[in-house]
């Protein structure tokens, strides 16, 4: 068990003020909010940080949507510090491979298929095109599923409704959902997601 | 004014060090999971260890979110509240360039024994509903596994996780017939059919936000999509223990 002021032999009992009280109340509080603003904004990625380095990208066999593809890694590029490369078809080290398939509902994943060292080597991001296709706005969606999946690739984590990462009050393709014509920023990373983890993994 | 600074120094680190002692404890409830009792409904029950996050394992989704799982189970043709009974090799497909390198992925099948069933479903109270689960992808080049450790769970890693006996809601439809795969992803091919599932059952998919387990507070643990906590499904005025409960009651008023 623990006193608080802890009692000291020989010293004086300490008189606490009420304005150091107040003082201390509201310091405690802010940092209190900040720790769990700190906890709540960013949880690791389940696979582990990227690889850092040039960020790769090849389609497998069936991928028909390369136009969405290379437009997405084309704004990461342009966004952030990464490097991409397309080495023109897909090696043991091609970083991201994109193929479509059916996700049950889902719009898209990103799953990482190749640990090294805990670290993901290798990703595969899944559209599944079929899903994609039947929302509101098909193009519009494909465009923000491709940021986003592309996103988990390079360390970032999604987000829902307006609980914005970091210190962001804008959103960003990593927002999750159908998009509908009041969204914004459907192609773009947050500067919270470009500043604090991308950049600074590549 | 020195001595306010002293006392103000005081409290902030008392309260830094309540702040750290909250996080640790948290960080040692989800590595540890112990199994505890809990009371749902006025009656204690004992839920079993359940870790969903290797269900999950490294695969993130953009899905459609919905505001509730009555809205969620109207996406759905089966909504069910049951009882796991274990788990089992899923179908296995891979996509193949021709030159060495396949893109493996796998999926498991959970089995539950149904006590409340909803909407359109073919599963009944009392019976086995078979529901697909994916469970990670993996790289292979002339035949080797890539990396230094599997990027997939797996049957006994779930079993583990998700043992039997747990309580899980499923809302789900049915997996899309063999030649959908063709048109879904060109180029792919099935390795190998799941097993453990009878002749003439009706394997099911979850939907992204349709595989919630209750855990060993009494919370909720999603086998698909991750941050339930955020979806706000359940009210703030619901206790965490008894958010499976909650989610299980709205469900079994369905029609």
């Amino acid at each position: 068990m623990t006193t608080f002021p802890p009692s000291v032999p020989g010293s004086r009992p300490r008189r606490i003020s009420v304005r150091g009280l107040f003082i201390a109340a509201i310091v405690s509080v802010l940092t209190l909010s900040t720790l769990g603003s700190t906890v709540n904004a960013d949880t690791p990625q389940p696979d582990g940080p990227p690889d850092g380095g040039d960020h790769s990208w090849c389609y497998l066999s069936g991928f028909s949507e390369r136009t969405a593809a290379d437009a997405a890694m084309t704004r990461l590029r342009e966004q952030t510090d990464v490097t991409t490369n397309y080495p023109g078809s897909c090696g043991a080290k091609t970083d991201v491979r994109w193929t479509q398939g059916d996700l049950g509902g889902s719009f898209g994943r990103g799953e990482c298929i190749v640990r090294l060292n805990g670290s993901c080597d290798v990703y595969r991001i899944t559209l599944a095109m079929g899903t994609i296709n039947n929302t509101q706005q098909p193009v519009n969606q494909r465009s923000k599923t491709s940021c986003h999946e592309l996103g988990h690739t390079v360390g970032v984590r999604h987000y829902s409704d307006n609980f914005f990462p970091g210190d962001d009050t804008a959103h960003s393709c990593l927002r999750s959902g159908e998009v509908t014509g009041a969204w914004t920023n459907i192609t773009l990373y947050g500067n919270h997601h470009r500043t604090q983890h991308i950049n600074i993994t590549f | 004014m020195h001595k306010t600074i002293q006392v103000a120094v005081m409290v902030l680190t008392v309260g830094l060090a309540t702040g750290a002692c909250s996080a640790e404890a948290d960080r040692s409830t989800a590595q540890e999971r112990p199994t505890t009792s809990a009371t749902i409904g006025g009656a204690p029950t004992q839920n079993p260890s359940v870790d969903a996050a290797v269900v999950r394992g490294s695969s993130e989704y953009d899905y459609p979110q919905t505001r509730s799982v009555s809205e969620a189970a109207r996406k759905a043709s089966s909504a069910l509240i049951g009882e796991v009974v274990g788990w089992s090799d899923g179908q296995t497909t891979v996509e193949s360039d021709g030159a060495g390198y396949e893109d493996f992925s796998y999926n498991a099948v959970l089995a539950v024994k149904v006590q409340t069933a909803r909407r359109n479903t073919a599963q009944r109270p009392g019976e086995i509903a078979y529901v697909t689960v994916y469970r990670g992808g993996e790289l292979r080049i002339d035949g080797q596994p890539q990396g230094s450790e599997p990027a997939f769970a797996s049957v006994e890693e779930l079993s583990a996780a998700v043992p039997p006996g747990t309580r899980v809601i499923v809302l789900a439809n049915p997996v899309p017939p063999a030649s959908q795969l063709q048109t879904d992803t060109p180029g792919a091919a099935v390795v190998s059919e799941a097993q453990g599932v009878p002749q003439g059952a009706t394997l099911i998919q979850p939907t992204p936000q349709g595989l919630l387990f209750q855990d060993e507070t009494g919370g909720i643990d999603s086998g698909v999509a991750d941050g339930e906590s955020g979806w706000g499904w359940i009210p703030g005025n619901v206790p965490a223990p008894n958010s499976f409960a909650y989610l299980a009651a709205e469900v079994g008023r369905l029609r």
